[in-house]
């Protein structure tokens, strides 16, 4: 049997709807993967909603995976989606801010809109992982300074935490699971760090062993943890903070079990 | 006098080397990394200055932070959106990493068959403890409060 043409009138704006909101769900979640605040995520999700020509219903955000209710003339659907925990990326994230602005001041149908996310995913480009790898060396080995480490825990750190964010790259590269790589990393760090200082006769040996598994501290999720609570939203606030919690758990264990290889703990 | 001008001085040299470093492993545009090694240098100058003047490590980090935050908001015209990603990636030098694996470690040496002065060795964790906890709580309020009185929109 046939649909008549008033049955099918709803189930287009039904299709429609679901459209928009499977693109606003597809930009909220590269905004969460590139380590956005969860007041962002929202505003977003309401500006390109709306944007779409769609009725914004109603959005939940957890740490992984939302929800999101849009109408279009009357018709709701509410739809759901999973992304991938959070990491940081700023070009992506203003890439994707400054398409839902554009489309907020220039209208923009949902097949646009999913267009632009593609290209912003095409072409939104990341820093060569060798020069990624030397800053985040100098990052740690700054950060051995700042903990009063002396010339030569800063060019054993340099060299560890270089390695240890090239480990981390190629772990990643290979789908490894994130606490397992924090732990592989925080021992391979500190035990090179370690290792290197020793040899080379420094003073602070304990800061060569902690400072190039600073790479690995959560610092932007630690952040968001906290002001995701203080904006109004405490559950996705408090899973940040419990992951935060276990990078730091796996990190440590990393780091002692390096400094018993190392003969510093009994 | 020298001394003590880089006393004042070296931490914001590695405030904002370390900034500009993990703005580099965060993306951010090139042009941007000078803005994020300005903001942790300046971070850990006001952190460095509250320290010298007697501070605690909390109140000092919540100072720094919550300037480096005011400053990113005067800036809004010439950082655009990213002023609060820039403020945030100059605060991450101030992130007690250190504090917390230390912290850890002495959680875990707690566990050990035979343990000397258990009171000390609880002590001194549960006092990183606080310390990081503290300091990460100073930093993300000095972030958020502008932000807040501002009422501006995020996005």
């Amino acid at each position: 049997m046939q649909d008549s043409p008033s049955d099918s009138v709803p189930a287009a704006r039904k299709a429609e709807a679901e459209t928009i909101a499977l693109a606003a769900m597809r930009g909220a979640a590269m905004l969460m993967e590139s380590g956005a605040r969860a007041r962002v995520v929202y505003e977003f999700a309401e500006i390109a909603v709306r944007a779409m020509g769609g009725t914004f219903g109603g959005f939940r955000l957890g740490y992984a995976s939302m929800n999101i209710t849009v109408g279009r003339e009357g018709q709701l659907v509410s739809s759901m989606a999973n992304f991938h925990a959070p990491g940081v990326n700023h070009r992506m994230s203003e890439a994707v801010k400054a398409l839902a602005l554009a489309a907020e001041k220039n209208g923009m149908d949902a097949v646009a809109f999913s267009s632009g996310l593609d290209r912003i995913k095409k072409e939104t480009g990341r820093h060569p992982p060798l020069c990624v790898a030397l800053a985040v060396g100098l990052a740690c080995a700054a950060f051995a300074m700042l903990l009063q480490g002396d010339a030569v825990t800063f060019a054993a750190v340099f060299a560890a935490a270089t390695l240890a964010q090239h480990l981390r790259h190629v772990l990643r590269r290979h789908g490894m699971n994130l606490y397992v790589i924090t732990a592989l990393v925080a021992l391979a760090g500190s035990f090179l760090g370690g290792f290197f200082a020793q040899e080379a006769g420094s003073a602070t040996v304990d800061m060569a062993l902690i400072a190039p598994t600073l790479l690995l501290v959560p610092g932007v999720p630690a952040t968001n943890a906290q002001t995701d609570i203080i904006d109004g939203y405490p559950t996705l606030g408090s899973a940040r903070a419990v992951a935060v919690l276990m990078v730091m758990v796996f990190a440590t264990t990393g780091i002692w079990v390096a400094s018993f290889m190392l003969g510093l703990t009994r | 006098m020298t001394a003590a001008l880089l006393d004042l001085f070296a931490p914001a040299f590695f405030g904002g080397l370390a900034a500009a470093g993990f703005g580099y492993l965060f993306n951010f545009r090139r042009r941007d990394l000078l803005w994020c090694a300005a903001a942790g240098a300046f971070a850990l100058y006001v952190r460095t200055l509250g320290l010298e003047g007697g501070w605690s490590l909390e109140g000092a980090s919540f100072a720094a932070a919550l300037s480096v935050s005011l400053a990113a908001g005067m800036l809004k015209q010439r950082l655009g959106s990213s002023g609060h990603e820039i403020a945030l990636c100059g605060c991450i030098p101030m992130v007690p990493g250190a504090f917390m694996s230390k912290a850890i470690l002495g959680l875990f040496a707690l566990t050990a068959p035979h343990v000397s002065d258990a009171d000390g060795a609880v002590l001194a964790a549960m006092q990183d403890i606080l310390r990081v906890f503290f300091t990460l709580c100073a930093i993300g309020t000095g972030l958020v409060l502008p932000m807040h009185i501002s009422k501006g929109r995020s996005l």
